[in-house]
């Protein structure tokens, strides 16, 4: 078995044992929430935050490729870069389906047009259209540098979703804060369980659409060369 | 239609929540375990058992959309290479 196998397999195996962990911290280990914060529906927090802190992550990811892809255009990069945007617009997914579930009871809305909330729906929407235009836009050196500049710019927005709540206020908790009232012993450590998982499912999603794309770039590679000898 | 999920499915009405009135101090900053639940009119169970079917669901339908694309993708790759001329002439 080669190491890269060997250290997918392990990711794997990393990955599933974290998110049955955060299934058992969730519903076995910390207490249940205050009504104000939704009751029983706060157990969607323990994936709720790590989901949008992986889509941070792979937001990053994506933007750190672009740039490098800008200065120097390699397919790995172009594959790193397309993989963080589509990684983001899935944990972006997670998070615009869970919190209005959890907000429905802690607020008695599925939706309102929350700072937070509003932002993040932006930069949900920024991630989306990379992905789309990847799609179907040419294969040209032009459009990539294009969509790498997008997904540069689009991880601007992170920041001020982060920091939204605090500068503009809105119905968001802020628990998670030096100045906040914090969260219950046992409620941290499934948090931080929920972190470990969402970091795993998050690499083991990138590892798999890098590969997609490489495979994709493969696939023109040969293409092109057929092409070419037929041509000649 | 049963109460609880009419309930879920209620246009709220404006006295629910005052959206953009959240100034800070009124937020909730911290998350106490009780003891005792209180009755809720919507279903928390539903909430929940919801936001984590559909985590479940897009997460594996993700892992399993991309397994098919790379299984094609290995198709496609190998029939290329077939194809591909080897010392100029094509097989």
């Amino acid at each position: 078995m080669s190491s890269s196998r060997f250290a997918f397999l392990g990711l794997c195996v990393a990955t599933a044992l974290s998110l049955g962990a955060l299934l058992f911290a969730t519903f076995f280990h910390a207490p249940m929430a205050q009504i104000a914060a939704g009751g029983f529906a706060q157990k969607i927090f323990y994936f709720h935050v790590p989901a949008a802190y992986a889509m941070y992550l792979s937001g990053v990811v994506s933007m750190v490729a672009s740039a490098t892809y800008l200065f120097r255009a390699t397919p790995t990069r172009d594959a790193w870069a397309k993989a963080g945007a589509e990684c983001a617009v899935l944990f972006g997914a997670i998070v615009l389906t869970s919190g209005p579930l959890w907000a429905k009871k802690a607020w008695g809305v599925y939706w309102t047009w929350d700072p937070r909330l509003t932002t993040l729906l932006l930069s949900v929407l920024i991630y989306t259209s990379i992905v789309l235009l990847r799609e179907f836009v040419g294969e040209g050196d032009a459009e990539r540098r294009f969509l790498a500049a997008m997904g540069v710019l689009g991880t601007v927005n992170l920041p001020i979703i982060h920091l939204s709540v605090r500068k503009w206020g809105g119905n968001h908790p802020t628990v998670i804060t030096r100045g906040g009232g914090g969260i219950a012993p046992e409620m941290r450590t499934a948090l931080l369980i929920g972190f470990v998982a969402m970091t795993l499912l998050a690499a083991l999603l990138l590892w798999l659409r890098v590969r997609k794309a490489m495979l994709e770039h493969a696939v023109d590679v040969l293409e092109h060369r057929i092409s070419d000898f037929s041509e000649e | 239609m049963p109460n609880s999920l009419w309930s879920v499915l209620a246009t709220p009405t404006a006295t629910e929540v005052k959206a953009g009135d959240g100034a800070a101090s009124d937020r909730t900053d911290q998350f106490v375990a009780v003891t005792g639940a209180e009755s809720e009119q919507v279903s928390a169970s539903a909430m929940v058992l919801g936001a984590y079917g559909l985590f479940w669901l897009i997460v594996f339908a993700m892992v399993a959309m991309t397994y098919r694309s790379q299984a094609k993708l290995l198709v496609r790759i190998a029939d290329l290479e077939k194809r591909l001329p080897r010392d100029g002439v094509p097989s």
